[in-house]
Formats: structure tokens, C-alpha cells, sequence
């Protein structure tokens, strides 16, 4: 599937985030940043995080989207089927949902919480 | 000797220079320096121990302890910078003045150095003398019986039943009252007599006769030469393995009891390696997993969103159905309308008349259903592509992977707390180590034992000769010729010879009948119901029995094993030193108020012409020392920390 043409190429974090992220690969159970960002993707959107809630502005690029993070499509996909409404743009909601994803898991972390705990809550996340 | 000041610098919580003044007269010959526990009191003790034998530690541990010092040099003037602690003793002694001076100088990453300085009156003593000058005064061998760490009773006790702690102590005795000199004195004799012998056979008018005692005389004399050199290597031998023995027994006896600790902490260790290395393989296990299925947390959306798909597709599927339905029967009612094939069947259709309002009617609903599919096509894509997405087995993997790690976690938490609590007894000590210490003290003992017997037969080598002298000696006199001066003269020498063999056994009978008499006296000072006890029993090779009235063994308690080792220290103590101080912390921490009493009302009076006790709150208040010692008490001190800071305490007169 090809990239609509109004989406992200480039996609990051903000310092914030990227301060997120290092704490979850220093948790130790990401092999690389590309896993720990799509995780905090895959995150923000099973617990419905909005991704209006993530900094408008200030991201520094990490990754090439589609040909270097997504070369199998698989974050594309999941935004689109999860998030229809911004299936057009799904690399830049998925830049923010990022930016969110990671900076709750990393305050989970810091408070305590392990990994374990907060794939469950991911996967029991009911909206309530 | 009398002890008049004591002064130390950055000593231990001393900070800065401080200066206790010790001198007490002989109607008030007590010191008290009161101290609650952690404030500097056994610092005070050890400084002075320090200060006198260079070492910190029982005296018998003296060797090579420098490094130890380091840990003394008080902290705040660390931190300004100051590299020296010392202590500095005034004392007199055979109406002299003694000014003893021991410092440390401690710099970071080199050797600590310590140095020491001796004043007599206005000379000063070369450093390499100062030890043996010391030594003379208050020799080191009897530095427990004077200056003494009360809290260690029981082990003076344990010691007592060991028959080499008890050779040491006879020996200490001996050394300082001057048997070994007897001894050798006793051996010098013995080349006097054969010196004698010698002139005496010169002056035999037979010259055969004088060839033979001659010759009898020169292979006794070079066999006591070759005796007396093999004596005094065995000795060496003997005092060098004793001494590497005792070092060896004293590090061995610090490790007791931690070979099993030492076995279960390399096991720990083992485990917790092995821990580790499976934590690491889950963990890279756990990367993996993310790495593939790092969209798994979205599963349940997914499966949300899966489930509508289907729903969707399904319900597009019925619409479908439904729709095709409608068109066979419009097909079927037009062939009943104007003829023609069954769309199902493919036969001719009859012709029927009045079917064209049921034909509308189908249209009809044919139209709506259309109308309603419009849009709902099936989308098998994007099922495919959401089930692609959904992996269960992640989420079953990383569940099982991560509660492994819970349990290694808890695990390899206890194992390490473990670890470091068997770490912290063992302070350093490796099984390698007592291995080799075991091994070392064996060997040594074999030294000792294959010494004393070549020692014993060089005694027995030593009577030999010496019987035959006397027998040569009888059958010298015998011979006419001989110069009744050098007659007279062997005959002398033959006696002191046997003076000295005898004073030296009675010597020791009166020595060890001394201390068991000052010994029992003192027991009974201290003991509640005296009449209840016969006193105490020292055997030649001091071994301590507590009797009662009949002279029969009686058993005791702790309690009462304390107070014996009271009475034989104030014994030894008597015996050895004499005259002199009495150095003593916690005398009384283990004793109820009864014995309290005693100890200070018997015990230390007797002991000595000046004491200085170090004594905390729970042994004696002030008031209660006042009232039992009354106007004995010479001086009275107190330590305190004016600003709360454990690394500054100060002594004040109270």
C-alpha cells in the first residue's frame, strides 16, 4: 500500500519523549528503540490514548516510517484499523500516539510498575 | 610504676590534643573515668595498650599490625588534613621518669608508619630499645594481667582449659621472675665443671690414667657443645613454630565456625551466577518477543475490531444471500407471467394467470434490499489483514517468561541477601585461605612435636653428660696428684650445679603455691558465702580447680567462673608484676551488685598501688562508686561530646 501523500516520511519524539523512551529501553526488555517506540504506539492505542493530547510541535526525527521503522506495514495497518478516522495520516497520529504511549509507560515505570503490569493493563484497558 | 598522664592526639574520637592526668597519691589511688558505652572509654584502654606495646589488640597479637592504626586517626582532623595520631605516656618507675611516646603517620596509598620515642629522666633511649625497656618494666607476655578488658573473662576462662594457653601463661610467669636464666645459668655450670675436670685430670701423676679422663673429658665437653648448640636451635625452632602457631590458631580461631558459611556462600555465589545467566536469557527471550510482537497490548482492540469486521461481513453475507433469493423468485415469477425457465431448475415454467401483483411485490422487495446493501459490501481484506495482525501465543509467551523472572527476581533477591549476610561474617576470609591455615597449623604442630622431642632427648642427653662427669669427677678424686685447689674448685662447681637443678623446681613449686594462695585469698574476697568454698587449686601445670571445704572439686557457675578468673589474674598479676598499676575496662559489666562491692572493696585495693577504671553508667554510677570507694577515689573524669558529634569527645574532671 503506498503512502498518501499528505502523511509523515519522517517520524520521532519530542526531548520529552525521547527521554520516555530511553527509560523504557533502559527497562531492559526492549532490544532497540524502533521495538520500545512501535510498542508505546501499539500501547497508546489499545488504551485509547488521544493523540491530541501529545505536543503539537518540537519532534526530532528518529525514524524513516514506512522505509525503515514500518517496512512490513504493520503500524500503518494498526492505526488505520484502530483509528479509521485518521487512516489518511497514519504515520504522523502515529508519531504522536507515540509520543504519549511512551511517555505513560515511562511514568508507569517510574512508578514502579514492571513491564508485566503494564501489558495487562494494555490488554484489559475497557475505557472505564 | 605509677602512671602520671596520659595525653592523645586525633586518637580514635579524641580530637585534637587531650591529656588525662593519672597521678594519684597512695591513700587515694584510684583513676575512675566514667564513659557510656560507644564514647571513647575502650579507646582510652586501647591507647594506652597502644602506647606501651604498639599494638591495639591483645598484645599477643602484636606483630605487624600497623595498618590497623589507620582506622584510629579521628576524622575530623582527617578531613583538615592531619596525617598523625599518637599517644604519649608519663610514668615513673624505680624513682625515674619515663616520657613514652608512640605515632602513627597516615597518608593515603602509602604504608602507615609508626614510631616510637623513650625519655628516661633527660636521656633518650634508642628507638630500637625502647620495646625491651618497656619490656623489662611491664613485660608484654603479662600485659593481660594488669591491663585488662574485663569483657573478655569468659575467654580467660576458655583459655584456662587449654592446655597450651596454660603453658603460656606458666610460661609467662617463669620469663618475667627469671627461670630461664636460671636455666641457662644452670648450663654454664655445667661447662664449668667440665673445665674443672679437665685441670683436674692435667694434674694425675699417672699418665695413662690422665690420657683416659682426658679423653672422657674432651668427648664430654664436644658432646656437650653439639647438646647445647642442637638446645638452642630446637628452642628457636620451637619459639619461631609457636609463635607462627599461635598467629595461625588466633586467624583460625577468628574463622571458626564459617566453614559452613564458606561452603554455602560459594554455592551462592554459584547460584546467583546461574540466576543471572537464565535472567539474561529470558530477558533476551523477552526482546525477541517484542521485537515480533510488539503490537500484541493491542490484541483486545484488535479483536474488538476483528469481531465487527466479521459481524460486518457476515451481515453482508445474509444481505447477499437474501438478495439473490429475491432475485430467483422475480425470475420465477416473470417465467409464471410470460413462460419460460425455473431459474433454480432450469425447467419450463407453466403459465399462470393473477401473479403480477405477487411479481410487484417482489420487485418490491428485491428494490429495498439493494437500497439497503448499498455500501455493505464483504471485506475479507481487511479481516485478513486484522488477523494478521493478532498473535495470541505472544502474549501466552510473555506472560510465562515474565513470571519466570518474578521468581528469579525474588529469588536471586534472597540468595543475594544471603549472600551478603554470610559475606559480612566472613569479612574477607575465603575457604582457600582456612584450607591453607589448617594445613599450616598442622604442619607446624608436627614442628613442635618433632622439636620438644629432640628437645627432650637433649635434656636427656644434658643429664647423661652430667652423670658422667660426676662419676669422672669421683674417680678423679680418687687418683692421687691432683691440686686440691682444682679439686675443691670441681667440687664447688658440682655442688652449685645441683643448687641451681634444685632451686629451679622449687622455684616454680613456690611460684605456682604463691599464686594458688594469693589466688584462693582473692576468690574468697569476692565470693558471697566463702564458707561454702576450700579456695582454689593450681597444678604444677596450671590447670585451675575451684574446692570446696573438704578440698574436693566443686562445680561452678558462669558467674562464679567469672570471679575465678578475677582471682587468678589478681594472682598473676601479684605474682608477675608486683607493684604497680591496674588498668581496667569494664571491670564490673558482668557482675551483680554484690561482687561489685567486692571487686572494688577487695579485689582492687589489693591488686595494686594505683587503678584506673573505665566505667560506664550500667556498672557503676557515680554516686554508687562514691559511696563504695569513697575517699579511694583519686581522681574522677568523665567523656563526653560537647557538639554530638561521635568523632569529637572530650575527657573532663568531674
Amino acid at each position: 500500500m503506498s503512502l498518501p501523500l499528505d502523511d509523515k516520511h519522517q517520524i520521532g519524539l519530542t526531548a520529552e519523549g525521547s527521554r520516555a523512551l530511553a527509560r523504557m529501553i533502559a527497562e531492559g526488555s526492549f532490544a532497540t528503540e524502533g521495538d520500545a517506540y512501535k510498542f508505546a504506539i501499539a500501547y497508546a492505542l489499545a488504551t485509547e490514548c488521544d493523540p491530541a493530547d501529545a505536543p503539537k510541535g518540537g519532534y526530532q526525527t528518529k525514524f524513516n516510517a514506512a522505509g525503515g521503522l514500518d517496512r512490513d506495514g504493520a503500524v500503518r495497518d494498526l492505526v488505520s484499523l484502530l483509528r479509521p478516522s485518521d487512516s489518511n495520516r497514519p504515520y504522523a497520529v502515529a508519531e504522536r500516539l507515540a509520543e504519549v504511549g511512551a511517555t505513560v509507560i515511562a511514568e508507569m515505570l517510574e512508578a514502579n510498575l514492571g513491564l508485566a503490569e503494564i501489558v495487562k493493563r494494555g490488554i484489559e484497558y475497557s475505557g472505564d | 610504676m605509677h602512671l602520671r598522664r596520659l595525653t592523645l592526639e586525633n586518637f580514635g574520637p579524641y580530637y585534637g590534643v587531650q591529656s588525662i592526668n593519672l597521678d594519684v597519691a597512695s591513700d587515694s589511688p584510684v583513676v575512675v573515668i566514667y564513659g557510656e558505652n560507644t564514647l571513647g572509654k575502650s579507646t582510652l584502654f586501647l591507647a594506652l595498650r597502644w602506647c606501651l606495646y604498639g599494638s591495639l589488640s591483645s598484645v599477643r597479637e602484636s606483630a605487624n599490625e600497623h595498618s590497623s592504626v589507620a582506622v584510629v586517626l579521628n576524622n575530623i582532623a582527617r578531613r583538615e588534613g592531619a596525617e598523625t595520631l599518637s599517644v604519649t605516656l608519663a610514668f615513673d618507675h624505680d624513682d625515674q621518669s619515663y616520657v613514652l611516646r608512640r605515632s602513627a603517620t597516615v597518608r593515603t596509598g602509602r604504608p602507615v608508619t609508626v614510631a616510637a620515642s623513650l625519655r628516661v629522666d633527660a636521656s633518650v633511649i634508642p628507638t630500637s630499645t625502647i620495646d625491651a625497656a618497656i619490656g623489662r618494666i611491664i613485660h608484654p607476655q603479662i600485659a593481660d594481667f594488669f591491663l585488662f578488658d574485663a569483657e573478655t573473662l569468659s575467654s580467660f576462662n576458655e583459655r584456662l582449659s587449654d592446655d597450651r594457653e596454660r603453658g603460656f601463661i606458666r610460661e609467662s610467669i617463669e620469663q618475667v621472675l627469671g627461670i630461664p636464666a636460671l636455666q641457662l645459668a644452670k648450663r654454664d655450670v655445667i661447662e664449668l665443671v667440665n673445665d674443672a675436670l679437665d685441670r683436674q685430670s692435667k694434674a694425675n701423676r699417672s699418665a695413662q690414667e690422665a690420657q683416659k679422663a682426658r679423653q672422657r673429658l674432651k668427648k664430654l665437653a664436644s658432646d656437650l657443645v653439639s647438646v647445647n648448640r642442637s638446645r638452642a636451635e630446637l628452642e628457636e625452632t620451637i619459639s619461631t613454630a609457636e609463635r607462627e602457631l599461635e598467629r595461625t590458631r588466633e586467624a583460625l580461631q577468628r574463622t571458626s565456625g564459617i566453614e559452613a558459611d564458606l561452603r554455602e556462600q560459594e554455592t551462592l555465589e554459584a547460584q546467583i551466577k546461574d540466576g543471572n545467566r537464565e535472567t539474561a536469557q529470558i530477558r533476551s527471550e523477552i526482546k525477541l518477543l517484542f521485537a515480533r510482537g510488539w503490537m500484541a497490548v493491542a490484541n483486545k482492540r484488535l479483536e474488538e475490531k476483528l469481531a465487527a469486521v466479521r459481524q460486518a461481513n457476515n451481515m453482508a453475507s445474509n444481505r447477499a444471500r437474501e438478495i439473490s433469493q429475491l432475485r430467483q423468485r422475480v425470475a420465477l415469477l416473470e417465467g409464471k407471467l410470460t413462460g419460460g425457465v425455473c431459474p433454480t431448475c432450469n425447467q419450463p415454467v407453466a403459465v399462470e394467470v393473477g401473479v403480477e401483483q405477487e411479481l410487484d411485490e417482489a420487485r418490491e422487495s428485491l428494490r429495498i434490499a439493494l437500497e439497503e446493501t448499498s455500501g455493505g459490501e464483504i471485506d475479507l481484506h481487511t479481516e485478513r489483514r486484522i488477523s494478521g495482525l493478532i498473535d495470541k501465543s505472544i502474549l501466552a509467551d510473555f506472560a510465562s517468561r515474565t513470571k519466570r523472572l518474578d521468581e528469579l527476581k525474588l529469588i536471586q533477591f534472597e540468595r543475594q541477601t544471603r549472600l551478603d549476610s554470610i559475606s559480612d561474617r566472613l569479612k574477607g576470609n575465603s575457604l582457600a585461605e582456612i584450607r591453607r591455615l589448617g594445613l599450616q597449623q598442622q604442619e607446624l604442630m608436627q614442628i613442635v612435636k618433632r622439636s620438644t622431642s629432640a628437645l627432650e632427648e637433649c635434656k636427656q642427653e644434658e643429664g647423661r653428660i652430667a652423670q658422667e662427669q660426676k662419676k669422672l669427677a669421683r674417680q678423679l678424686d680418687r687418683i692421687p696428684g691432683a691440686d686440691p685447689k682444682v679439686v675443691l674448685e670441681a667440687s664447688f662447681l658440682r655442688l652449685v650445679q645441683e643448687a641451681l637443678d634444685r632451686t629451679v623446681g622449687t622455684f616454680r613449686e613456690q611460684v605456682r603455691a604463691s599464686v594458688e594462695d594469693s589466688a584462693s585469698d582473692i576468690f574468697l574476697g569476692l565470693i558471697r558465702n566463702p564458707d561454702g568454698y576450700g579456695g582454689l587449686r593450681i597444678s604444677s601445670d596450671y590447670r585451675v580447680h575451684l574446692v570446696d571445704p573438704r578440698g574436693e572439686a566443686r562445680p561452678t557457675s558462669e558467674g562464679g567462673k567469672q570471679l575465678v578468673a578475677l582471682a587468678l589474674i589478681g594472682a598473676l598479676k601479684l605474682a608477675a608484676v608486683r607493684e604497680g598499676p591496674v588498668v581496667i575496662d569494664s571491670p564490673l559489666a558482668r557482675l551483680d551488685l554484690q561482687h561489685r562491692e567486692n571487686v572494688l572493696r577487695n579485689w582492687i585495693p589489693r591488686l595494686a598501688t594505683q587503678s584506673v577504671l573505665l566505667l560506664q553508667s550500667g556498672e557503676l554510677t557515680k554516686s554508687e562508686a562514691e559511696r563504695l570507694l569513697g575517699s579511694s577515689i583519686g581522681r574522677a573524669y568523665s567523656i563526653v561530646r560537647p557538639t554530638g558529634d561521635p568523632e569529637h569527645a572530650v575527657i573532663e574532671s568531674v
